[in-house]
């Protein structure tokens, strides 16, 4: 079995939970709820043992092309939705997050899978633990996102299987905060790294502008909730912001502009 | 107006909208980084100090907004930094908020040595040193870097995957630090940073044979005394000389074409002789009659590694920083949901 086979398992169940969610916002049952949950949880497992597989085969974290860093950011961001909503039973929004998730893996498979050789200075543990806070970051800016976009939704439409707008907005500044947690983390895994390898710790390339400035804007993100005129709509509003920033830095920046982080 | 003034420098929302100012500036300005390569394109091999003073500043009507966003930075800077002070005077609940604390301190101690950093530091990107050889740091008085050995390693399908450099830091002359610097294991000292850059290997002299079959290897500066008594310096090497048709010399590349030592000879009974040796061609018949006996059989090559030696005297700090920010992160983690259960955040 190839491990391509795994994720397109993965990808089958993430789209049979997607139309469990779907046809659930219809006929609103909690067995319909339970089952695209368990279709969420098995697509992750899937994926799970197919990252495992990859990173076996590869003896390092495989992260070094689109492929493998779409694939990475689709598990990041199944595993943020699995910890909401086992944490708070937040179901419907299932939908929206599990398409998103459909999106990062229907550009994946279409790209070259085979596993790239490591060029030496990333091989370094540095190099999977940057990545890792970084896509997990990427992870809980896409589900903050989604948030979002469910609040506003809510908002308009009131919809009854969403969750109440007050919970909409407790979760989305969660995501925010371990977001630029994790993110933070990242910056400084690279920054200690880059100061080893290049003998400097911050460069002035565009990619390391715009992690930068990321890392800024959700920090602000962190403050702005505090202040009662932004909080609720002005809230879910950067949040989409924020996360149309994110997508600039990950893909923008790879594919229409030249950085030392080449399609990361 | 003092008291206004401090509570707008401890404030939240000056600190959000100083935020924004930066990111917008950065936003709009950094996309104009990559067409314009020359201004933007070697940012990082000056200190950022120097960049903005010597390439920015002539240019500013394509760099302000590196001056506006540099000046924010710092603002927010001294924002949080205030914020900090306001705290540790005004808050009773010191211990619960302790990951705040330490994540806002290490902000603080990151942008400041960035600055530090940019304004005391230097830095000598590719500085290339043979095998033996040590470059003083002219930036550092006193300090030189010797380069001992070099090892690169090779992977199976061909490119290097290390390369190993054995070298000691010495002040005025006295070894101080001998380490390998390799990739992703610099020498760290201090500030100071030495990572590699790359390696080759340069053509130093050449390799002689003698009647018994005896090598012996000769580099410029190099100097043999013959049988006769005759005294023959090998005052350099140049491996690719050209000869023009007036006579004239010139170094054509760093390759070997065709070797030449300029030699000087001085004779048993005090006669000197300056000129030109090109072993592949004629031995001069000075060379002859001082007895030189030797027959050129290959070229004698000398390893060299290039290195990056930086120094910044904020780097210590900005580390200082950073373990504060991972720790402080780290226990916000639990805090966040601690406060929020107690419903504990400010309002504004
Ligand atoms: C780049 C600079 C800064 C970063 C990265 C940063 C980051 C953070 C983070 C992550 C939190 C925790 C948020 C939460 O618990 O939900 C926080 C809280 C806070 N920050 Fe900042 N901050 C920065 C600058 C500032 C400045 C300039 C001020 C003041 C003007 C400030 C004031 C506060 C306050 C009042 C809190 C709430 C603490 C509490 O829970 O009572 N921060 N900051």
């Amino acid at each position: 079995m190839n491990s391509l086979l795994l994720l397109k398992l993965a990808s089958g169940c993430y789209l049979l939970s997607v139309a469990g969610y779907l046809l659930n916002l219809h006929f609103n049952a909690k067995r319909l709820q339970q089952i695209s949950f368990s279709c969420v949880v098995s697509g992750f497992l899937l994926q799970t043992i197919c990252l495992g597989w990859r990173w076996h085969i590869a003896g390092f974290l495989p992260v070094t092309n689109l492929f493998s860093t779409l694939f990475f950011f689709s598990w990041s961001l199944a595993a943020c939705y699995l910890y909401f909503d086992i944490r708070y039973r937040i179901g419907a929004t299932g939908l929206f997050v599990m398409f998103l998730n459909l999106t990062l893996l229907f550009f994946a498979l279409g790209r070259d899978s085979t596993l790239p050789t490591l060029i030496s200075s990333l091989d370094t543990p540095f190099f999977s633990l940057h990545i890792i806070f970084s896509f997990l970051g990427y992870a809980l800016f896409a589900m903050a996102f989604s948030l979002g976009i469910l609040y506003l939704v809510q908002r308009v439409f009131t919809v009854s299987q969403l969750p109440s707008l007050a919970v909409l907005r407790k979760l989305n500044e969660e995501s925010i905060f371990l977001g630029f947690a994790l993110f933070t983390l990242c910056m400084i895994v690279g920054a200690i790294w880059a100061h080893w390898a290049w003998g400097y710790y911050f460069s002035w390339n565009i990619k390391g502008i715009w992690s930068f400035l990321v890392w800024l804007f959700y920090a602000g993100m962190c403050h702005a909730k505090f202040i009662k005129r932004w909080q609720g709509t002005g809230y879910a509003l950067l949040s989409i912001i924020g996360f149309g920033v994110v997508l600039f830095t990950y893909l923008g920046i790879g594919l229409l502009l030249e950085s030392n982080h080449p399609l990361e | 107006m003092l008291k206004t003034t401090w509570s707008l420098l401890c404030s939240l929302k000056v600190a959000i909208f100083v935020a924004s100012g930066a990111t917008l500036l950065l936003m709009g300005g950094s996309l104009q980084v990559p067409s314009h390569p020359t201004l933007f394109g070697h940012m990082d091999q000056v200190p950022f100090g120097t960049w903005l003073s010597e390439t920015a500043l002539p240019h500013l009507s394509k760099t302000w907004w590196f001056w506006g966003a540099a000046a924010l930075m710092i603002l927010l800077g001294v924002n949080t930094l205030c914020c900090f002070i306001d705290w540790l005077f005004n808050l009773k609940a010191r211990w619960k908020k302790c990951g705040e604390y330490l994540l806002h301190l290490g902000v603080i101690l990151i942008l400041g040595a960035y600055i530090w950093g940019s304004i005391s530091g230097w830095r000598n990107s590719d500085t290339k040193i043979a095998v033996g050889d040590q470059i003083v740091l002219k930036d550092w008085p006193g300090y030189a870097l010797k380069l001992n050995s070099f090892k690169p390693i090779f992977g199976t399908n061909g490119p290097p995957i290390d390369m190993i450099s054995h070298v000691t830091l010495l002040r005025d002359d006295t070894p101080l630090l001998e380490a390998d610097v390799a990739i992703n294991a610099p020498l760290l000292r201090g500030g100071l940073v030495v990572t590699p850059v790359s390696f080759g290997k340069e053509p130093v002299g050449l390799i002689f044979t003698d009647r018994t079959e005896t090598s012996q290897t000769i580099e410029g500066g190099d100097t043999l005394t013959t049988d006769n008594g005759s005294r023959i310096e090998f005052l350099r090497f140049i491996p690719d000389l050209k000869q023009h048709r007036d006579g004239s010399l010139s170094y054509r590349t760093d390759r070997v074409g065709t070797p030449a030592f300029q030699i000087k000879i001085t004779f048993a009974d005090g006669n000197q002789w300056q000129g030109w040796y090109t072993p592949t061609t004629a031995v001069p018949r000075p060379l002859q009659m001082a007895g030189f006996v030797l027959r050129p059989r290959a070229v004698a090559y000398q390893d060299y590694s290039i290195l990056t030696i930086n120094y910044d005297p904020g780097a210590p700090m900005a580390m200082a920083g950073a373990i504060f920010m991972t720790t402080g992160v780290l226990i916000s983690l639990f805090s966040f949901y601690r406060k929020r259960t107690r419903n504990d955040r400010p309002s504004i």
